[in-house]
């Protein structure tokens, strides 16, 4: 009965804390502005985010290890500082867009300008990373998060036409505006494949004191999980081709995104919709300081982790304060969260090979996984998958730029 | 050096391609006006409705000004936009309908425009 309670747990915790403001706008974007045709890109995405996410949860259980300490131990300092200067920025952008985020939800709710509400989100952020507990963050934001169940509601009452969804799983090349399309197949990508997820499961599981034992469970919770959140998304994707799609609007800004539900929902809509962004944006903001903070003291080899409290783990507890305030301060000097957004989640694309090679020679390493290390099927997934975002995010970024 | 260059193009947004302005500007008229709609169908908050409205008056009096495309439907456009606001704000009905079926032709005009510069 523990077990099926840790896995429905984990499953739970997955798909509400899946969404996040770039799954959001990235596909909220796809859909409106070329209706299901890159439904393909959320399915290889998702696919490639379950055997990251299984490798990561298996590397914890197994070795004791989280991806960047395993990293540290194999490569070394001289090695490791690379991932280090590039990822931390890119988490840092993407931190920024998410307290973006809960600043937007706020100012659609009451009116006040985004930028006036990132000192409360930041400090409520850093308070509950203060005084909470990670069991507390994880599964408290993720079963708020829930609320974005309404996504999947609003796209089966909408009656997609099916046959045209079957087409949308399936690559396609774009019928118009090709620059656009690839700019956003690779933003939808770096939005799923966001490192912080995978590096952020392999130290919960170090926090939640998985053992080999939790091999099936880290299994089944990597792939239901992981699926029903990129149904989520998939479904922001729908709900957005067959209500802004058909009238022209193409999500420009955050104050569009809005209407998204209202028309299934009449005024309910409205308030589901700033319930998903707000909450969505909080837990994934709780879950990238973290991230970063532990990505920071691990590397670095300080003490770390979130259940020992900011007293045993002072320099974690510095290391997410810092990343919170210049994550802060990005929003509150104006930024267009929407272009933060995208242009953090097409820059997480292009760090790609960075966060996910070195984790692999790890996963293939047998004196740390023994009989457990990665098949060649698994290796050729991450490595085609990554490869492809990587070329997609260096041709389109060039592309989002000449496009605006 | 190159990449804090990329960051303040993306970020700044250069979009300066009359096709990508017209598009741009014809989604922000199809936004007012569905917001316009809902407002009347008792779906949106007031304090929301004036909000994406003034945003959206903005982006189309930027658009028209900018070079490569002709001001006149996005003059309109700004107009309604900024009329519907009014009308919202004033709780009068008959004139927040009367903005939204301008804004609705508006819509259209633009979106025409965007497809004509496309081909």
């Amino acid at each position: 009965v523990k077990k099926v309670l840790e896995i429905a747990l984990g499953i739970v915790t997955s798909i509400g804390g899946f969404l996040e403001v770039g799954s959001m706008a990235t596909s909220a974007q796809a859909g409106a502005q070329h209706r299901f045709s890159l439904l393909w890109v959320l399915v290889l995405g998702t696919a490639c985010l379950i055997v990251l996410v299984e490798m990561s949860g298996r590397l914890a259980a197994v070795s004791k290890h989280t991806i960047a300490g395993a990293m540290r131990e194999r490569f070394g300092f001289g090695f490791y500082v690379w991932p280090l200067v590039i990822l931390v920025p890119v988490s840092l952008l993407v931190l920024g867009a998410e307290i973006g985020g809960v600043c937007l939800a706020l100012q659609l709710l009451t009116g006040v300008a985004f930028p006036w509400w990132t000192a409360p989100v930041a400090l409520a952020v850093w308070l509950l990373l203060w005084k909470g507990t990670f069991g507390m963050i994880e599964h408290g934001t993720a079963l708020l998060g829930l609320v974005t169940v309404c996504f999947v509601v609003a796209a089966v009452t909408l009656h997609p036409p099916l046959a045209e969804l079957g087409r949308g799983v399936l690559p396609s090349w774009p019928e118009h505006d090709a620059g656009r399309y690839w700019f956003l197949a690779v933003s939808i990508l770096g939005a799923t494949l966001t490192p912080y997820l995978f590096y952020f499961y392999s130290s919960g599981a170090l926090e939640d004191k998985w053992d080999e034992s939790h091999l099936a469970i880290n299994r089944v919770v990597a792939t239901v999980g992981m699926t029903f959140g990129g149904v989520l998304s998939a479904a922001v994707l729908v709900v957005s081709a067959m209500v802004l799609g058909p009238r022209g609007i193409s999500v420009d800004s955050y104050e569009q995104m809005g209407l998204l539900l209202v028309e299934t929902f009449g005024s309910t809509g409205f308030y589901l919709l700033v319930a998903s962004l707000g909450i969505a944006c909080f837990g994934a903001a709780l879950e990238i300081s973290l991230a970063t903070a532990y990505f920071v003291a691990q590397g670095l080899g300080w003490s770390w982790g979130e259940n020992v409290g900011p007293r045993e783990a002072s320099r974690f507890a510095v290391a997410y304060t810092v990343a919170i305030a210049l994550a802060a301060v990005l929003v509150q000097i104006g930024v267009d969260p929407l272009k933060l957004t995208n242009l953090s989640m097409v820059l997480t694309a292009a760090s790609l090979p960075l966060a996910t090679l070195p984790f692999l020679v790890v996963m293939n390493d047998p004196r740390l996984l023994g009989r457990h290390r990665n098949g060649r099927l698994t290796n050729a997934v991450v490595l085609g998958i990554v490869t492809l975002a990587f070329v997609l995010a260096v041709v389109s970024l060039p592309l989002g730029i000449l496009g605006g | 050096m190159g990449c804090i260059l990329m960051m303040a193009a993306l970020l700044g947004g250069c979009g300066g391609d009359p096709q990508q302005i017209l598009q741009r500007a014809a989604s922000w008229t199809a936004a007012a006006e569905m917001t316009g709609e809902h407002w009347l169908a008792g779906h949106l908050p007031t304090r929301y409705a004036t909000r994406t409205l003034t945003r959206a008056a903005k982006e189309l009096l930027d658009a028209a000004g900018r070079p490569g495309v002709r001001p006149d439907a996005l003059r309109a456009a700004t107009t309604a936009a900024e009329t519907l606001r009014a009308a919202i704000d004033a709780d009068d009905r008959a004139g927040a309908r009367r903005a939204v079926d301008e804004l609705t032709r508006r819509a259209r005009e633009l979106a025409q425009q965007a497809q004509e510069v496309r081909t």
